[in-house]
């Protein structure tokens, strides 16, 4: 033999059918609970962008408006996120004290974009509308997403609540934070009274 | 490798990748380096996890070894090798709770070894004081000969300079069967 991965596999095929009866039929189990309804990979567009928005409010939003990232938000964001942020032009929907924003974070290596509500300067809702990595996709859930209705920014632009983490996920929960931190630091910025 | 999860929080992954290559049953000696790693036979592993609930993770694991002898016919040899795996987090708030537990059952040609079945596992308790610091306690236990019982604790304390780079320290105590190697160690952690 030469020990090669081909060589290896084409030789070694008779192991399926007969050696192992145990991992034999946990493999064909498993292979079966891949095609069953339900299972999803973990990258995805869960939501459009543009249908979030829509939804938000209630299928009328409003004209988008654009805030600029220069001088002091410029340097505010980076504060919140560690570096600067990809645009220098972000677009906003906002009626009645209520802002909808749509922003991106990577995670790991991959950004999660993720739309933001804010109403009257705390976060009514979040939700994962596109993930684009292999890991960490578990902050889609509602038991995360949830833990971020009601709160705030206090100060050094910081979320007034612990949000639990998840285990696997530490990158994606922090990008998810980070941008709900951006969310409610902007939204003060654009709705003054 | 593959990998799938459902709505509910369940996950799978499969992998097919390289063996040990250990004739005597030594885990940790077995181990390959992945560009250098004698493929003559594979190994396969299954996970289970499930995340549907905050802060909690279960998952399970099996991973199967077709020769930990990589072919080597000698007497004696260690021969196709079981890996069962459990462990459980629960993280609530600036605490996090985490029990695992594994076992091998390998078989050896030509019948029973003392290392044909090694398991061990470990209890940590954590907690993050604040964003730069956290305290952690652990016990260790494993047995990779029969009769044979090692036993380690450890306590330290871990200081993020970065949100991605941690320091840390702890001091660990052994029991005679593991060496009686009190001491202390430093390390350093870099997420990337």
């Amino acid at each position: 033999m030469t020990g090669n991965i081909r060589d290896t596999v084409l030789l070694q095929y008779p192991f399926f059918l007969g050696q192992s009866r145990m991992f034999k039929n946990l493999l064909i189990t498993l292979t079966l609970f891949v095609f069953l309804p339900g299972a999803v990979q973990a990258r995805g567009v869960y939501q459009h962008p543009d249908e979030f928005v829509s939804q938000a409010f209630a299928q009328h939003p409003p004209e988008s408006h654009i805030v600029w990232l220069k001088d002091e938000l410029q340097q505010d964001v980076k504060h919140i996120l560690g570096h600067a942020y990809r645009n220098r032009r972000i677009r906003y929907w906002l009626k009645d004290h209520r802002s909808v924003w749509v922003l991106e974070e990577i995670g790991k290596k991959q950004p999660i974009t993720t739309g933001i509500i804010v109403n009257h300067g705390k976060i009514e809702s979040i939700k994962v509308l596109v993930f684009r990595e292999t890991r960490g996709w578990e902050v889609k859930y509602p038991f995360f997403t949830d833990q971020f209705k009601n709160v705030s920014l206090v100060r050094d632009q910081r979320l007034d609540k612990t949000i639990d983490g998840i285990s696997g996920a530490t990158m994606s929960v922090r990008a998810v934070k980070k941008l709900a931190r951006m969310a409610l630091y902007l939204d003060h910025k654009v709705d003054q009274p | 490798m593959y990998s799938a999860h459902t709505e509910s929080g369940i996950s799978f992954d499969l992998a097919l990748h390289s063996g040990l290559n250990g004739p005597d049953g030594d885990i940790r000696q077995s181990r390959q380096h992945s560009a250098e790693a004698v493929a003559q036979t594979f190994a396969y592993t299954a996970r289970l996890k499930y995340t549907g609930i905050a802060g909690l993770e279960l998952a399970a694991s099996v991973q199967l070894q077709e020769d930990m002898s990589q072919g080597d016919t000698t007497p004696g040899n260690a021969g196709a090798a079981t890996l069962v795996e459990a462990h459980g987090i629960y993280s609530i708030g600036a605490i996090k709770l985490t029990a695992l537990y594994a076992q091998w059952d390998i078989n050896f040609d030509g019948g029973s070894n003392p290392a044909d079945k090694q398991n061990g596992g470990y209890l940590e308790a954590s907690y993050r004081i604040n964003d730069k610091t956290g305290v952690f306690a652990r016990q260790n236990n494993w047995s990779t000969t029969d009769s044979v019982d090692k036993a380690q604790a450890n306590v330290g304390v871990n200081y993020w300079v970065h949100e991605d780079v941690v320091f840390k320290a702890d001091i660990q105590s052994q029991n005679e069967d593991a060496g009686n190697a009190d001491g202390f160690n430093l390390g350093l952690g870099y997420q990337f």
